[in-house]
């Protein structure tokens, strides 16, 4: 549900960037969205189109690149894959890990004249 | 033509939680979450009934909508007010930015913020607090911290509530405890009965302690 809000903010951004630099008709945005983040990118995606008006965004679309999360044991140094939000290392099963990427939630670019 | 802007979505929130947070510089601030139901309007009342003799302390309430809890709370004769979200499952930076104005924050020690029921997206907006403070009843069952850890990662202390529903549920407390030292280290654990009144004073007496810290900070700053 928190995806309306966080589009209504991304819609705000692109808005206001546009203005300042002329644009008058936005054709793609790209955002960057990570694993870790509690953000459903098909919920994103949904809000986008349900709530993008006006000729600014009229031909809009939306390009979202998903993020892996990954990390890396505090305790035996190996690298984790994350997913979901399960925080285990796989060789030694601390719990102990940091997490290095998966945490953007980023408009990227977008293209436009 | 290409635009890179780099930007976080969340960086307006960002910002003015950090204005926030200047604002609230002399002042212990709290971000209370958990689910609806879990009892933090109940922690709350509790709280400020063993605290207000001897500190100023101001609550803002947050709620889908109903002045229901801010009713509650006022009953305890402590400054509140309550945000309406009208729909929104999370409080942002510039719903407290607003409140605050409502708020008479001279000589206030404490602020307790009470966010929606809710343990997905509350995590996700800094909203200018010092401390995340994660609710738990044991109603809810011990899965919680693995299905929701965002917020029991990020938060610095985690309250067990109703732990004298304990005997009838199969809740298991000393798992949910070593899962949550074990991946949040830094978090204190208490486990508390509004009923009972059980752990009530150890959660008071950190609450007093962090108030202490940050007033010996903004002394020294």
């Amino acid at each position: 549900m928190h995806e309306l809000a966080l589009t209504a903010e991304l819609l705000k951004l692109l808005e206001r960037n546009a203005q300042e630099k002329g644009i008058k008709r936005i054709r793609k945005v790209k955002l960057v969205i990570g694993a870790m983040t509690s953000v459903l990118p098909s919920a994103l995606e949904f809000s986008f189109y349900a709530l993008k008006e006006g000729p600014l965004f009229d031909e809009a679309q939306l390009e979202i690149e998903e993020r892996p999360g990954r990390g890396h044991c505090q305790d035996c140094q190996a690298e984790v894959v994350l997913d979901n939000w399960c925080i285990m290392c796989p060789s030694c099963g601390s719990r102990r890990v940091a997490i290095d990427q998966g945490r953007e939630l980023y408009i990227d670019f977008y293209e436009g004249e | 033509m290409k635009v890179i802007m780099a930007q976080k979505i969340l960086q307006a929130n960002q910002d003015i939680a950090e204005q926030n947070r200047e604002r609230l510089s002399q002042i212990l601030t709290v971000n209370l979450i958990g689910s609806p139901g879990a009892g933090k309007t109940t922690l709350l009342e509790r709280t400020i009934a063993s605290l207000k003799k001897d500190f100023a302390i101001g609550v803002i309430e947050g709620d889908i909508s109903t002045t229901l809890d801010a009713e509650r709370i006022a009953g305890q004769g402590v400054e509140v007010v309550q945000i309406n979200t009208e729909g929104a499952c999370h409080l942002d930076a510039s719903l407290i930015s607003k409140a605050l104005q409502e708020l008479d924050l001279s000589g206030l020690d404490l602020l307790l913020i009470e966010n929606v029921g809710n343990l997905v997206c509350p995590a996700e907006f800094d909203l200018g607090e010092d401390y995340k403070v994660a609710l738990l009843s044991v109603t809810e069952g011990s899965d919680k911290p693995a299905k929701y850890p965002l917020v029991f990662h990020e938060a610095r202390a985690m309250v067990i509530t109703k732990a004298d529903l304990l005997p009838y549920t199969n809740f298991d407390l000393k798992a949910v405890e070593e899962e949550i030292k074990a991946a949040n280290p830094a978090a204190n654990f208490f486990v508390t009965s509004a009923q009972t009144g059980e752990g009530l004073e150890a959660w008071c007496s950190w609450l007093k302690d962090a108030m202490q810290k940050k007033r010996g900070l903004s002394a020294i700053g």
